[in-house]
């Protein structure tokens, strides 16, 4: 009953709060609620509230016209004395303003890019609602194999028919195939799915209808950037076009072409799932094969960590070996987060945080230099308090100080943003672009009363704290607070510096390590294209045709490109003579290669040979293992023993060296090459002589087997570089960062200095007069900043070691922390600060002591 | 001899009237009933509050009730200086209006 009573609003309660004298206020108040209950009860909530309002806002003009002029008129003094203060100190306000607005622009350029990224596939209707499903596979000894993107056939139509949750999923798979028009020849991505893939996603039809889409298992739908590359004007819809060499295929849709961002890319036609039954006679509803991406749409209200609950086990009773459990991941966290975590959205953490503190060294730098320089406002906070003012008004001065160097200092950052835009991009390798919008308003303005509140808080408690007697007698030594803390602030500020700067150092020193390491296979110069069906059925006099050019190594087909395989066995389904029996042993990669692999990749063989077309059984009866797989197995002389994989059956003829299939973030997994298995990719390797001539010269082969086909390879050295890309990337706005936060630190330690100096000008004065060298000012002068950057090394050191270390472990390869890189840190930073110093200190010893004498 | 405002006045013997009973929503009422005016929110707790700043009043909060969302009563007592104020003021009305008619006040002149 008593929960749902109306209560008088809450505004309204403050205001009469805003009226009576404290004292007496609560009792007042509960009066009020009292009197509104009442009448509440007799007349309703709306009679009530509207009395409520009535008894607030009679008082509320007389209220404003007593509170609101005097306000402002206090305002307008306050703005004019901070003008007329930051006039007077233009150093101190350009180290002030230049250091925050460098800061905030920092923190505005990471916002947009980290905007950016999590907004990628943000765009599809209801996107919050729709999920992936993926596989976790138990293999605990192999952290890299245990997720998995793909699921089997039946857990689209099991989920849509067995969990009102799901309102739809579609199961989809990418493949690469020829598409041709007359002469018009080109390989596209062509998506497999089910007629719920245009439930989940919204897609919005150009032409054609969603629900006609599919009538006919021979129709397809592309999207209005496919239907201008191949009909240009004309309406595609109808039109025909040709699916590798298989079927005449009716365009039956043109969808709306994506956005790009977004995970669907490449993307270009669209055909029905259950093609793959006549083509490859494959099973639609099977639990033991994952090949193909699931998504689905929750219902309105669904829950999806109840559903993810619900699924979990869903699989577990079609496998026989291992375990395996469904999960969801977020259509939205897709771009950001991998599967098990990490990925890009480590970075963009990491990145927000190095934002936070640049913006918090430019935040040190001005609340040091104010409190440094307060001796020089005692006198006009005396005055103010013996006319009157209170502590709080006072505090509420400098705050609003504060508040006006941030807000200058967001103007200029948004300026500065702006020009470093075109720089930034480069190295996020996105368009972003800087609008003035509701949102990055709304970020800027939390931004600066963040930068207010933190810069001004400190000197407001400071400064309001002097006595008027003390100040009006002309003691002003020994104000704005103890020094220890500008110390203290100044070794947090270097210590960042300096973590930072470790931190590159180590990116680099990684990156430089994957760049150097042997894969164990030969990645230069060498090319990889999707293999058509046409290709595959005349590769012999392809690879005949080509084996005559000196500039050509080898050209083999695999089953995927050898930068990565997505294949596994996910633990279990796999057996070799010897194995102990209770044992689901590990799981393996799968690589698919003919008889050229070896020679092609460059691998290297440990023992026994390779698949040989001297050896005709090879194609049925024959395997070959990796190392790592020896290894696994745990069989000392592996060749010449039995091994099955699936339903395969065959001999281990041989045993390569370990090679990386994969990033360096993953451990080698043992591998089983099989001999012309699931082949759809190229791989040709050249010698780097010519390689525009060889290129041409495969070009000119490829057509003339295949007429019509267009050669569209891709270097896989570049695919390797491209699995680096985001810690290359991370790796240069790292440094940008680094590069900021050392000289916004630099900016504050030049103007404490300079006070410093210009307050002991009549020491030094008198120091020089009685035979001081200029070198031994310095010296006094530099000496205690030479010792707060050293205490920011050894704070600074620790922390950048455990952050490194914590970074490293998502290799399986890294490179060593190394004491070096600490040391060199240390020593630049140090460096740079004694520059920075030394500079003001040796102005200082240098000025003419009968000047200095002279001073004040 | 202080002598306090006619609002000033009529809450104290609002109080004083009240007794026991003396919280903010009957002295408002009594107030209101006493001078047959309306007297908005601000006219009653502003005069409230300096009575009690100036000592003529002092508090005695009462025991929360639920219609008063969780807040107790507050009742008003009045202090030494509270009454003796009203007796002073009470002098001073009796001199002020010694020898006046009131039927003479309602004469047309």
């Amino acid at each position: 009953m008593s929960a749902r009573r109306p209560a008088p609003s809450r505004l309204g309660a403050w205001l009469v709060g805003r009226l009576i004298r404290p004292e007496i206020r609560a009792g007042a108040l509960g009066d009020l609620e009292e009197q509104f209950r009442d009448l509440a009860a007799r007349r309703g909530a709306f009679a009530a509230r509207v009395w409520y309002w009535r008894q607030v806002l009679v008082v509320l003009p007389g209220f404003l016209r007593n509170t609101i002029p005097w306000s402002v008129i206090m305002f307008l003094n306050y703005l004019k004395i901070a003008l007329r203060q930051m006039s007077r100190q233009k150093f101190i306000s350009f180290i002030n303003i230049t250091g925050l607005a460098l800061g905030m622009a920092a923190c505005l350029l990471i916002y947009l890019w980290a905007g950016h990224e999590r907004a990628y596939d943000g765009f599809f209707p209801d996107a919050d609602n729709i999920y992936r499903v993926y596989c976790e596979y138990d293999v605990p000894d192999q952290p890299a194999q245990r997720y998995s993107p793909v699921t089997p056939s039946a857990v689209g139509p099991t989920l849509t028919r067995d969990f009102p949750e799901v309102a739809a999923a579609a199961r989809t798979c990418l493949h690469y195939w020829s598409i041709s028009r007359q002469d018009h020849r080109f390989t596209e991505p062509v998506f497999l799915v089910d007629l719920s893939f245009f439930d989940v996603f919204s897609v919005e039809f150009v032409a054609g209808k969603r629900e006609s889409a599919f009538e006919k298992i021979t129709d397809i739908v592309i999207t209005e950037e496919l239907a201008r590359k191949y009909f240009g004007a004309a309406d595609p819809l109808g039109q025909t076009l040709r699916v590798e060499t298989w079927y005449d295929a009716r365009i039956m849709g043109v969808v709306r072409s994506f956005p790009g961002n977004t995970h669907f890319r490449p993307f270009g036609v669209l055909i029905p799932f259950d093609l793959y039954k006549p083509l490859w006679g494959r099973d639609l509803n099977d639990w033991k094969t994952s090949d193909y991406v699931t998504y689905i749409r929750l219902a309105d209200g669904a829950s999806a960590t109840a559903l993810a609950a619900k699924i979990a086990g869903l699989r577990q009773p079609h496998v026989t070996d291992g375990t395996v459990h469904l999960r969801l991941q977020a259509l939205t966290d897709m771009h950001t987060t991998e599967l098990g975590g990490g990925g890009l959205v480590v970075y963009l953490n990491i990145f927000a945080l190095v934002g936070a503190f640049i913006l918090l060294i430019a935040g040190v730098n001005y609340m040091n230099l104010a409190t440094a320089c307060s001796s020089r406002r005692a006198r006009e906070v005396g005055i103010r308090k013996v006319v009157g003012a209170s502590r709080s008004q006072l505090a509420r001065q400098f705050l609003a100080e504060a508040f006006l160097s941030s807000l200058l200092a967001a103007v200029l950052a948004w300026l500065a943003a702006w020009l470093f835009l075109p720089v930034f991009n480069e190295m996020t390798g996105r368009e972003l672009s800087l609008v003035f919008s509701w949102r990055e308003i709304r970020f800027l303005a939390g931004i600066v009363l963040l930068t207010g509140l933190l810069a001004g808080s400190y000197p407001a408690l400071v400064l309001t704290a002097v006595r008027p007697v003390t100040i009006l007698r002309g003691l002003t030594r020994g104000l704005g607070g103890g020094p220890w803390l500008r110390r203290g602030l100044v070794v947090v500020q270097f210590s960042i510096a300096i973590s930072l700067m470790i931190g590159v150092m180590v990116v680099y020193g990684q990156l430089d390590y994957i760049d150097t390491m042997d894969l164990g296979f030969a990645k230069e110069h060498m090319i990889t294209f999707p293999l058509g069906n046409e290709l595959n059925q005349r590769f012999e006099r392809f690879r005949r045709l080509l084996a005559d050019h000196d500039g050509i190594v080898g050209v083999t087909r695999t089953n995927s490109p050898p930068t990565y395989t997505e294949s596994t066995t996910g633990g279990g389904k796999i057996w070799w003579e010897g194995k102990p029996a209770a044992d689901t042993g590990p799981s393996f990669a799968v690589l698919g290669v003919d008889e050229a692999g070896l020679d092609t990749l460059g691998l290297n063989l440990a023992a026994g040979r390779f698949f040989s077309t001297d050896f005709p059984a090879d194609r049925q009866d024959a395997v070959v293992i990796n190392e790592a797989a020896a290894r696994a197995m745990g069989v000392d002389s592996p060749v010449g023993k039995r091994f099955r994989i699936w339903d395969r059956s065959a001999t281990i003829i041989g045993v390569v060296k370990d090679f990386h299939l994969s990033s360096l973030h993953r451990a080698i997994d043992p591998l089983v090459l099989l001999p012309r298995w699931g082949e759809d990719t190229v791989c040709i390797r050249m010698t780097g002589r010519d390689q525009a001539g060889t290129l041409a010269f495969i070009s000119d082969t490829l057509r003339q087997v295949v007429p019509g086909y267009t050669l569209e390879y891709r270097f896989v050295e570049h695919m390797l570089a491209e699995e680096y890309l985001t810690e290359v990337r991370s790796g240069t706005i790292l440094r940008y960062a680094t590069f900021l936060a050392i000289f916004i630190s630099c900016l504050g330690l030049l103007g404490l200095a300079a006070f410093t100096a210009e307050q002991r000008t009549k020491e030094i004065g008198i120091r020089r007069v009685l035979g001081a060298s200029v070198g031994s000012v310095v010296a006094l002068l530099s000496r205690e900043y030479f010792a707060w950057v050293l205490l920011a090394n050894l704070v600074a050191w620790p922390l950048a070691w455990w952050a490194s270390a914590r970074w490293l472990e998502s290799y399986a390869y890294r490179s060593d922390l190394e004491f070096h890189m600490f040391l060199a840190a240390g020593a630049a930073a140090l460096l740079i600060a004694m520059l920075t110093v030394g500079g003001q200190a040796w102005r200082a010893g240098r000025a003419n002591p009968v000047r200095s004498l002279r001073h004040e | 001899m202080k002598l306090l405002s006619r609002i000033e006045e009529v809450l104290l013997l609002a109080i004083w009237r009240l007794q026991d009973e003396a919280y903010g929503v009957p002295i408002r009422e009594e107030v209101i009933r006493a001078t047959g005016q309306h007297w908005h929110l601000g006219a009653i707790y502003g005069p409230l509050g300096r009575l009690y700043k100036n000592g003529y009043v002092f508090t005695v909060d009462g025991e929360p009730t639920p219609e008063r969302g969780g807040r107790s009563k507050v009742f008003y007592r009045l202090t030494a200086k509270g009454r003796e104020a009203l007796r002073d003021l009470y002098r001073v009305n009796q001199e002020l209006w010694t020898g006046i008619s009131v039927v003479e006040l309602e004469e047309e002149p």
